[in-house]
């Protein structure tokens, strides 16, 4: 049996006094749905664990100026009753992680720190451009979500530091996000997701347009060149084809003998884009201001 | 007769419900051993050297073994080959054949260290090439899996068999043809994955030489056996105990290696040693369905008679023989009926790779043979521009033909599976499942003829044995060979043994899965219901006799006065002449006066055997392996995205003879499973090997198996039941009739919902998806 310390922490100053003394030899256990899983497989074997599920001050949800501030050990199932429904691709992939046990115990900020390349959260908080705030005993900064995903399970944090929050702007504009998954199987990780977020202006066009794949293998990818597609664009079938044809040429996917073919993975961004990228769009044409509801 | 027939609530639920279930996991021994076994991360090595220094000097690790241990043991498997020694041996010549394959073990204080103790072994490998694809294992220079029967001239290659069956005149077949329609098919390698993985408990006792077992296991006394001679230990001092067991489906039918190691852990170290694999280990290294490529070839008329069938089958073996070979026989008999074809030529091979063993599997090799069946007939009448049904019609054997010796010696007794062709045809018009035609959506049909026993091709028995005994306050003990794996076998044969002999059910109590009980080769390839069920009614018939002779002796009556139900012999008329079976069983032990002249007192014990009237292969491949045949016909009613490729079951009939249905709802309840089961395989499952050999999903994360939401309502099963003439009650199988059709109905009605013809199982989106934009790409339909 591989032995370890076991740490249930209340404050994030414990918590991260613990990380500060043991690094890398510790792991903040979360909601446990994927840490745990790994150490019964034996792929993970953290000689410290830093139990976080006693840490009240990282389960909340609070409305901040244009964002709202989503606690790191905030559980799905909490997560569409707290965030406003512009940020509606979070709504989206709660419905469709895995199953109701999992929600129930899975939290945001764990699914972002396990950065599992087919995990659901880490492709839309991307979108939403998001700010992780994260803390150590050297005290706290503030990572942009483009800068926090490095590859497939690393993530920018160093081994003293917890991520506490996780920021979704709310820009003043009207923003609509969406996320599209397909997987063989409801509730699997993902083959291929998009997530999609646009921001329109009075005349309902795009000013800011963010689309991210996940299910590639490698984590979060940005398409910068699909996006540039969308800015300044008018809605209209035709800027949503050439947005996923862009998509389908942009992805690098590897061929897969059990989840599939490049060829079909490219053809899944097509789909899921142009399915994430029109709902986001009518989602923004919608939008009534950024109000909790 | 008034227990047959009826939807008897199962016995065995509520113990299993209320979690009073013992199965493997639940049982506990003083002093008991956790072991795990080290096992091949490569496909093909030899094993230089293997050192547990390390793995022994960890605090509480018992004993580990690894070849040296083992190299004096007698190999098993022949029983399937008929080879002089088989190819199978627990670390078998310091070689490693696939991934999964076993190299050493540990026995523990408890699991985790035994976990532990393994890392620590060191293994010094020598990679070899694998052989991953058979075609190419046939060829000259591939790698060699077993180079050490070749060298003993066992076998030439790893070609380890070739059968050819055959029928009529097949070129002269061909040269009549109107239509001729073929195809390469391949069926696929989903394994068995019961709920409860396998596991074994050994307890070896030195002062007597007795060996004791539990193993979850489908056949205890082919397990004693094989215990018995690998171990060179008398059989008589082996005992093998199926405890619960948490479903099967084949893969448990036959001795396992952990059954081996946990035993000579136990002689080891003296004390009960307990293995359990994880669901890693029960994919990849137990057996799977028997992968098969096979060239099919349909010969027609332009009426749509099926003039001739020709396939060239490799099968895809794996590293093991296990049952492979007569799977890939019986298969190939059984496959290509329902349809009457009177020229056939099959040319089989049975070909090692460095992969997990193909083996058992619900309803044998009759699946790989009538996905390439059932979907040629629909590609035939494509080409003659009828319905599949219509060809299905025109070929089918009738129940008013029967009893009818089909062209490769299968013997149909009387079947149902005309009545049940018909059935879903009406049904699918019904529902209007085709009246007005949605783009994407399709509908298809599968028949089958499926063995309710099989007797082993290489096996000149098939017998089972059952045990009736009578106790003093009337209660019926049956003990029998069987080992239930879930299916509520105790509850269906207490319904038969209670009408057969006259007893009130709640008396009737039935147990199996225990070497020591009655002989008989365990429950698997459908044959509990139809030669145990058979060796009950013989028994409970010379129990029934014994207990009406004494009855007539005593109340001074002709036995044709009496009546006998519910544990009460009467004499007939409204008298209240009568006794219990209680009353006689007293009698019969302690009144030996009383008994009529000449009858020995004694208990009513009454152990009868019964062994099926069915042949082994002739020359020609030809033989009728089984009692008689359950027919079935199903209709499946899908829709494709054509954005994704996924593919949604809307709708999903069967119709079924299992002859006299002694539960109907047990009944209902297998035909669901094994539709279930079977659209896990044409749509999902399967292992995957690269092209070195590794296994790519060996866990439930990446081996996709169906869940609830992926299974249509399968609440639409139709009777269409005529009894079996061959066996006792009537009977014939349910468990397994339903697992072939679903494979072909699948694929014919994603042809009609794209056009495209899928033959390579799994049929996943990926596949699906791809053809579809290959199709727009050269301009066909969008």
């Amino acid at each position: 049996m591989k032995a370890f310390e076991y740490h249930r922490p209340h404050t994030v100053s414990e918590a991260v006094e613990l990380l500060s003394r043991h690094q890398y030899e510790a792991r903040i256990l979360a909601g446990g749905q994927s840490l745990l899983n790994m150490m019964k497989w034996r792929l993970a074997a953290p000689s410290v664990l830093v139990d976080a599920n006693r840490v009240a001050e990282l389960s909340s949800i609070r409305k901040e100026d244009s964002a709202v501030r989503i606690g790191a050990m905030v559980r799905y199932r909490d997560l569409p009753s707290g965030v406003p429904e512009a940020c509606g691709a979070i709504h989206d992939a709660v419905s469709v992680i895995a199953d109701f046990q999992v929600r129930n115990l899975g939290t945001l900020g764990g699914s972002c720190c396990q950065a599992d390349p087919f995990g659901d959260m880490p492709n839309v908080v991307v979108a939403l451009g998001a700010e992780m705030t994260a803390r150590s005993v050297r005290g706290e900064r503030q990572i942009s979500v483009d800068d926090f995903f490095l590859g497939p399970l690393q993530t920018a944090l160093e081994p003293d530091e917890m991520l506490c929050a996780i920021r979704l702007p709310l820009g003043s504009a009207r923003t609509g996000s969406a996320y599209e998954k397909f997987s063989w199987r409801e509730g699997d990780f993902a083959i291929v997701s998009v997530a999609a977020a646009i921001g329109l202006d009075s005349a309902g066009s795009a000013v800011s347009g963010r689309i991210v794949v996940g299910g590639l293998g490698v984590g979060p990818v940005r398409l910068g060149r699909t996006e540039e597609v969308i800015l300044g664009a008018d809605k209209g079938a035709d800027v949503i084809k050439a947005a996923a044809d862009q998509a389908s040429r942009e992805v690098d996917p590897e061929d897969d003998r059990i989840y599939g073919s490049a060829r079909y993975k490219r053809e899944l961004v097509r789909t899921l884009t142009a399915k994430a990228l029109a709902r986001a769009w009518n989602r923004a044409e919608n939008h009534k201001g950024s109000a909790t509801r | 007769m008034g227990y047959i027939g009826r939807n008897i609530a199962r016995r065995e639920d509520r113990r299993l419900l209320v979690g009073r279930g013992r199965f493997i996991a639940d049982m506990q021994f003083a002093g008991m051993l956790h072991a795990r076994i080290l096992r091949s991360p490569v496909a093909h090595a030899r094993i230089k050297s293997v050192d547990l220094s390390a793995a022994l000097a960890l605090p509480g690790v018992a004993a580990a073994i690894s070849s040296a241990d083992t190299r004096s043991l007698r190999r098993y498997g022949s029983r399937h080959t008929g080879w002089p020694v088989g190819d199978n041996a627990v670390f078998l010549e310091d070689k490693v054949r696939f991934v999964g394959d076993e190299i050493a073990a540990v026995a523990a204080i408890d699991e985790f260290t035994a976990r532990d103790a393994v890392e620590l072994i060191e293994v010094d490998y020598e990679e070899l090439p694998a052989v991953v694809d058979p075609e190419k294992a046939m060829a000259d220079g591939a790698p060699i899996v077993h180079d050490e029967l070749v060298r003993a001239g066992i076998i030439p290659s790893n070609v380890m068999a070739t059968k050819t069956l055959r029928a009529g005149n097949i070129e002269a077949a061909a040269a009549r043809a109107d239509v001729t329609v073929s195809a390469r098919f391949y069926c696929n390698r989903p394994v068995c994955n019961p709920l409860e993985t396998h596991g074994v408990i050994a307890l070896w006792d030195e002062a007597t030489g007795e060996l004791t077992v539990w193993s979850a296991s489908q056949a205890v006394n082919l397990v004693r056996n094989g215990l018995a001679e690998v171990l060179d230990i008398p059989a008589s001092k082996v005992r093998v105990i199926a405890p619960d067991i948490g479903g099967g489906f084949g893969v448990k039918v036959g001795l396992f290696a952990h059954e081996i190691i946990a035993a000579l852990l136990s002689m080891k170290t003296g004390r009960p040693v307990r293995i359990l694999l994880d669901r890693s280990e029960e994919l990849s290294s137990c057996t799977s369905r028997c992968a098969q490529i096979r060239y099919s070839e349909m010969m027609l008329d332009r009426d749509g008679k099926i003039l001739g069938w020709r396939e060239r089958v490799v099968q895809d073996q794996g590293a093991y023989a296990y049952s492979g070979l007569s799977v890939l026989q019986m298969g190939s008999i059984i496959g290509i009926l329902p349809y009457k074809i009177d020229n056939v030529l099959i040319d089989t091979f049975c070909v090692y790779t460095n992969k997990n063993s193909g083996g058992a599997y619900r309803a044998y090799g009759v699946p790989q043979t009538s996905f390439a069946r059932d979907s040629l007939v629909h590609m035939a009448a494509k080409k003659l521009g009828c319905s599949a049904e219509d060809i299905m019609r025109r070929n089918i054997v009738r129940n008013e033909e029967c009893p009818k010796t089909m062209s490769l010696g299968q013997i149909i007794d009387s079947t149902g599976v005309d009545q049940c062709l018909e059935k879903v045809v009406s049904e699918v018009d019904r529902l209007g499942w085709r009246k007005d035609p949605q783009p994407y959506h399709g509908v298809g049909f599968s028949t089958v003829l499926k063995h309710s026993s099989a007797r082993h091709p290489r096996m000149d028995y098939d017998h089972d044995s059952v045990r009736v005994c009578l106790s003093s306050d009337g209660s019926i003990s049956v003990e029998t060979s069987a080992c239930p794996q879930g299916q509520g076998m105790f509850t269906t044969l207490a319904q038969m043994v209670a009408d057969r002999l006259g007893g009130s059910l709640d008396s009737v109590h039935v147990t199996g899965g225990d070497s020591s009980g009655p002989r008989g080769l365990g429950t698997w390839g459908a044959r509990t219901i139809t030669i145990t069920g058979n060796a009950l009614h013989r028994a409970c018939g010379e129990a029934r006799s014994k207990i009406a002779k004494v009855a007539a002796h005593v109340l001074e009556v002709d036995e044709s006065e009496l009546e006998i139900a519910d544990s009460i012999v009467s004499v007939k008329g409204g008298s209240n002449r009568q006794l219990s079976f209680a009353e006689i069983v007293g009698i019969c032990e302690r009144h030996g006066k009383r008994l009529p002249k000449g009858m020995e007192p004694g208990p009513i014990d009454v152990l009868s055997s019964y062994d099926s009237p069915t042949s082994n292969p002739n020359e020609d491949g030809h033989a009728n392996p089984t009692m008689t045949y359950s027919g079935a016909a199903h209709a499946c009613y899908l829709k494709v995205d054509p954005e994704t490729g996924k593919v949604t079951l809307l709708g999903y009939i069967m119709a079924e003879d299992c002859g006299v249905a002694i539960n109907p709802v047990i009944v209902e309840g297998q035909h669901q499973g094994a539709v279930a089961m079977a659209l896990g395989q044409v749509l999902y499952e399967g292992l995957e090997y690269d092209e070195a050999g590794q296994l790519l999903n060996s866990s439930l994360r990446d081996y996709y198996v169906p869940l609830a939401t992926d299974i249509p309502d399968l609440s639409m099963v139709h009777d269409c039941s005529v009894p079996s003439t061959r066996t006792l009650f009537g009977q014939r199988s349910a468990g397994e009739t339903g697992n072939p059709p679903p494979m072909a109905a699948v694929a014919n009605a994603l042809e009609e919902a794209t056009g495209i013809r899928f033959t390579e199982m799994p049929i996943t989106p990926d596949k699906i998806l791809l053809a579809l934009r290959a199709r727009e790409n050269a301009g066909g339909r969008s």
